[in-house]
């Protein structure tokens, strides 16, 4: 609850100077690198006043970015001005101190001194090594922000553990999860005894009206009494709601959420016990909650998503009118609190058990039906969970092959102080002494890496969080928080150490006491065999987990791509959507509904721009509720064979609109009203699947959703099949078809409803004139929520989108760091064998030839890395198998052509150096000795 | 002239201006001042750097103001030149004066 965006609602203290305040972790980092006093203060205080002239202008999070990019690079200059400026006689003290005249303090702080020296002359390796860990810390701090956001910290509640959400499974009919009926719920509440509580939750809309404020329509939650006890939360005002409240003639009340009250009743604590307007009667406020997630609910979709500081209100379900007493009406969640010490697994048990017992009792509307249950915590991040973990792991491999990277330029390093560590040896340093220097060097470096790792993460934070265009759960509580800034410090420390201790080891190496022949001139610097390998051993490895990155990363992005070329069965394109709720209270005659739908779309299609519009209450991409038909004229089928089907209420034009073609007989018209033969238009996979051998058309359906909507004789209860259209993917595009049957919205009308409208230029450009057409037809209705289908269409495959992208940058960041890898060790190892191809030159040997010597020697090395890369990636990308569409995980292209675009850059890595050896002037070297 | 009295570009800016800024003259409006007249972004970094390298060689000399709401509480540090600030400014000046006498043809 560390996070800002957390309590919008909530009260600065101090008034508005909270408001103007700039980032402050970047103020903290920026007042540790400025000097104390005068200058902290002055320059401090500049940037505030630069911030705040920027806030006047400009949006709060360019004014931010600016705020962050300033502190950076003046946190920069003043510390590399700390460095540079010292006084150079530390170089000498390092050298000469001894272990055991020294306080461990003065040593440790003599160590730093001499590494920042040492670093701060090689700026170019420094900012490489820093820009390299920076990378690879920074990449890790951010994933691991939103791992430990949604995936790691427990809910909000008391004993979040305890929490599980219950499901509907039918295995007749293929549900894996379904909503659950208010009946089948109160069965479950009533005969379980693993938990303590099991509450129910439907979703619904609210319109408030009262006379001083402007009107609001607002997510009204549906709630059993015990909603808010099973959670464990209570009211921060007032009370919650008892049983006697639940009741359909109780007197109406109603529990606020916190940015409700905060935002339209100025946190008045006197309003609980006064009454508001909702839906046009008086309505008791009996308690207002904390600003906490809650479950809350669309009716349609199988999944409980937390919602944070939404304005909403909760009434007891029973008081209004909905299907809660029905069986077939399967739109209400269900989630309950398991007594103390009882496992899942125990009351799954018990719960498979009461299905089973519905089953027999039942058999019309319950064979089939099953329970699933979730942990409340699997339920509310278990969709982003193996993307999460993936992008952990990609990440991860990411760093280690940046650790690879930097162990290798300090092994150079540690090389080319031969001279250096054998006078020390000389003056007396141990080699624990001298192994302490190289490791202060590399926590030194990691340090400043890990920083500036830490700045990118909290700028990373934000822009990861945008780029998700879909609903991430948690997305409140992502951010920089205590536990991240601890990851960060311990990933590095860990680098720091893994990366120094190799180096440490091989420079600290002296086995004679007296300075080895060559190490004080260029010679003798030929290296060792074993070293060699060593260094060679880092690049195989870094090929290996870049083959292995980059074959994910690819696999992402060709199934990302297969997704995009779905046909969906529709064109979201240039289609706007209008998303409204019609007061009940205003129309509760089905004629008058339909006679403001008529209105409203007539000042639409009167708009220039307009092609086609049409209403609705949903559109294609979401799961509708499912409802039981029969075919008349068959033999009733036994109950488990019951057909089922989406329901969707469409009204004429609708198929134009949204790009659907009718393949055969005919779509709605505006003769389809009430009072007239009750038609209905299937899809084809209901086609196909109940009426393979006949013709569809003509037939009739019996189904009773609308007129249990209405509870009105005029609406009909069987329904002549007039057309048939092509199938449209319903649960996102990567979901599976279902069949569907469309009725005439006009013939079982209701309160929720869109508008869609295809119009020939930018559907942005016409969302203010559509959204007035709507509201000109009845200004006390409240105002249309505009998107586009095209935005709807792009958030269903925001996951995928968010993985691919993700995935992609980290493959190319592996891609450019292993090319890097092999670069520096292919020159270095050109640099060492000057001589030797001095010699050889001037013994006849070609250029060309040379250049292949060097060039396939890289290349053996990189080969090796292939190989194991490959063998890497077979037993790896399985786990990716669960996020791929339409792509296998060991797909035989990519497993080609990736380790070959690896290897032409391998290859490229290595003919830089190897062409500058070749072209040396072999006097020149030979003259060096 | 001798070395430890020569001023880089950037500091005769500096320098010039804060005489220009007279009694407002602290870092945000010294960067206004010089940004509005060369035409030029001038960094922070380079800028405060530059400023206590100027007080380190003795040209000008700080104090800090009083706080202000819109800098967060944070004080001003005003600057002035110091005499041996105004001097090394007249000299920068007079040496390149010197440089340019007489050359104004060679340019065209």
């Amino acid at each position: 609850m560390m996070h800002p965006k957390e309590r919008p609602g909530a009260k600065q203290p101090g008034g508005g100077r909270g408001e103007c305040a700039p980032p402050a972790l970047a103020e903290l980092l920026l007042t540790r690198c400025l000097p104390p006093g005068l200058v902290r203060e002055s320059v401090l205080g500049d940037l505030r006043e630069g911030y705040a002239a920027r806030r006047g202008q400009q949006a709060k999070q360019t004014a931010n970015g600016w705020y962050r990019r300033q502190a950076l690079l003046l946190g920069i200059r003043y510390s590399w001005e700390r460095v540079a400026s010292r006084p150079d006689r530390s170089t000498e003290r390092a050298a000469n101190a001894s272990p055991y005249g020294d306080h461990a303090m003065t040593t440790l702080s003599g160590d730093l001194r001499y590494a920042a020296r040492t670093l701060a002359r090689q700026p170019v390796f420094t900012l490489v090594a820093i820009g390299t860990l920076a990378l690879g810390i920074g990449g890790n701090t951010a994933i691991f922000s939103m791992v430990d956001a949604i995936l790691v910290r427990a809910l909000p509640y008391p004993e979040p553990d305890r929490l599980a959400v219950l499901w509907t499974t039918n295995r007749e009919i293929g549900w894996d999860k379904a909503r659950t009926n208010g009946l089948d719920y109160q069965a479950w509440r009533d005969q379980s005894e693993t938990f303590q509580g099991i509450a129910l939750l439907g979703g619904g809309s609210v319109y408030l009206t009262d006379p001083e404020l402007p009107p609001a329509q607002l997510p009204g939650v549906a709630v059993t009494a015990n909603y808010f006890s099973v959670l464990g939360v209570p009211p921060v005002v007032g009370r919650t709601f008892t049983d006697e409240d639940n009741h359909a003639d109780a007197e109406p009340v109603v529990i606020l959420s916190h940015a409700l009250w905060t935002s339209r009743f100025g946190s008045d604590p006197e309003l609980v016990g006064r009454t508001i307007t909702i839906d046009g009667a008086a309505t008791t406020v009996v308690g207002v909650m904390p600003p906490l997630p809650f479950p809350i609910s669309a009716p349609t979709s199988a999944h409980l998503p937390l919602s944070y500081d939404t304005r909403h209100v909760w009434y007891p379900v029973l008081q209004r009118r909905n299907c809660v007493q029905s069986r077939r009406c399967h739109v209400y969640a269900v989630f309950g609190r398991l007594n103390p010490g009882v496992r899942l697994e125990q009351a799954q048990i018990e719960m498979s058990g009461i299905a089973r017992g519905l089953e027999e009792e039942y058999p019309a509307t319950n064979t089939g039906d099953g329970v699933l249950m979730l942990s409340m915590h699997d339920e509310v991040t278990g969709g982003v969970r193996p993307a999460l973990l993936v992008l952990s792991g990609a990440v991860g491999l990411v760093l280690l092959i940046a650790c690879a990277n930097l162990a290798n330029l300090l092994l150079v390093r540690a090389a080319n102080r031969k001279a250096e560590v054998a006078i020390r040896t000389a003056l007396g340093a141990t080699r624990g002494r001298l192994v302490q220097q190289f490791l202060t060097e590399s926590l030194l470096l990691c340090g400043i890496g890990g920083v500036a790792g830490l700045v990118l993460a909290m700028v990373g934070v934000d822009l990861l969080v945008g780029l998700y265009s879909g609903d991430l759960p948690r997305e409140q509580e992502i951010g920089i928080h205590g536990s991240v800034l601890a990851f960060n410090l311990f990933l590095s420390i860990v680098v720091g150490v893994v990366v120094g201790l190799l180096p440490a080891h091989q420079g600290s190496k002296a086995k004679d006491p007296s300075p080895p022949p060559g190490a004080l001139t260029t010679r003798g610097a030929t290296q060792s065999r074993r070293k060699r390998w060593v260094r060679n051993g880092l690049v195989v490895g870094e090929v290996a987990v870049a083959v292995v990155l980059l074959l994910g990363a690819s696999l992402m992005i060709k199934s990302f791509w297969r997704l995009l070329q779905v046909d969906p069965g529709f064109e979201p394109a240039r289609v706007l959507v209008a998303r409204l709720t019609v007061p009940p209270a205003l129309y509760d005659e089905h004629k008058e509904l339909n006679s403001f739908t008529d209105q409203a779309l007539a000042n639409i299609r009167a708009l220039p721009g307009v092609q086609y519009a049409a209403s609705g209450m949903d559109h294609p991409l979401q799961a509708t509720w499912i409802d039981a038909f029969t075919v008349d004229g068959r033999p009733r089928p036994r109950p488990e064979n019951t057909p089922l089907s989406r329901f969707r209420p469409v009204g004429p034009g609708y198929f134009r609109a949204m790009g659907i073609s009718v393949l055969r007989g005919r779509s709605f018209t505006e003769r389809d009203v009430i009072g007239q033969p009750g038609v209905v238009v299937i899809n084809e996979s209901l086609a196909r699947r109940y009426f393979p051998h006949d013709d569809p058309i003509g037939q009739r359906l019996s189904f009773g959703a609308p007129r249990g909507m209405w509870q009105s004789d005029d609406i009909p209860t069987s329904w002549e099949i007039v057309g048939v259209v092509n199938d449209v993917k319903v649960f996102g595009v990567d979901g599976e078809v279902e069949p569907a049957y469309y009725v005439p919205f006009a013939q079982g009308p209701y309160w929720w409803m869109k508008f869609f409208v295809r119009v020939s230029g930018d559907p942005e450009a016409l969302a203010a004139a559509v959204r007035q057409a709507i509201v000109a037809a009845d200004p006390a209705v409240p105002a249309a929520e505009m998107e586009t289908m095209e935005g709807l269409y792009t958030q269903s495959v925001g996951g995928e989108r968010f993985t691919a992208i993700l995935l992609a940058a980290f493959g190319g960041a592996a891609l450019l760091l292993a090319a890097m890898g092999i670069y520096g060790v292919i020159s270095y190892t050109a640099a060492q064998r000057t001589r030797e191809m001095g010699i050889r030159i001037a013994l006849g040997a070609v250029p060309g030839a040379l250049v292949r010597t060097i060039v396939g020697e890289g290349l053996g090395v990189v080969a090796i890395g292939l190989a194991l890369g490959m063998a890497g990636a077979l037993a790896s990308t399985r786990l990716l198998s669960g996020l791929l569409f339409g792509v296998s995980a060991t797909d035989p292209v990519l497993f080609v052509a990736v380790p070959a675009m690896l290897a032409l850059v391998a290859a490229l890595a290595c003919f830089a150096p190897a062409r500058r050896a070749s072209k040396l002037d072999p006097m020149l070297v030979l003259r060096e000795e | 002239m001798a070395i430890k009295n020569y001023l880089g570009e950037f500091e005769q800016m500096v320098l010039l201006a804060v005489i220009r800024a007279g009694d407002e003259a602290y870092g945000v409006r010294i960067m206004d001042e010089i940004e509005a007249r060369t035409g030029r972004g001038v960094s922070r970094g380079a800028l405060y750097i530059t400023l206590d390298r100027l007080e380190a060689k003795g040209y000008i000399r700080s104090r800090l103001g009083a706080p202000t709401p819109t800098r967060g509480g944070r004080a001003k540090r005003y600057i002035r030149l110091t005499a041996a600030g105004k001097k090394a400014v007249r000299e920068a000046r007079e040496a390149l004066l010197n440089l340019w006498n007489g050359i104004e043809g060679a340019l065209g």
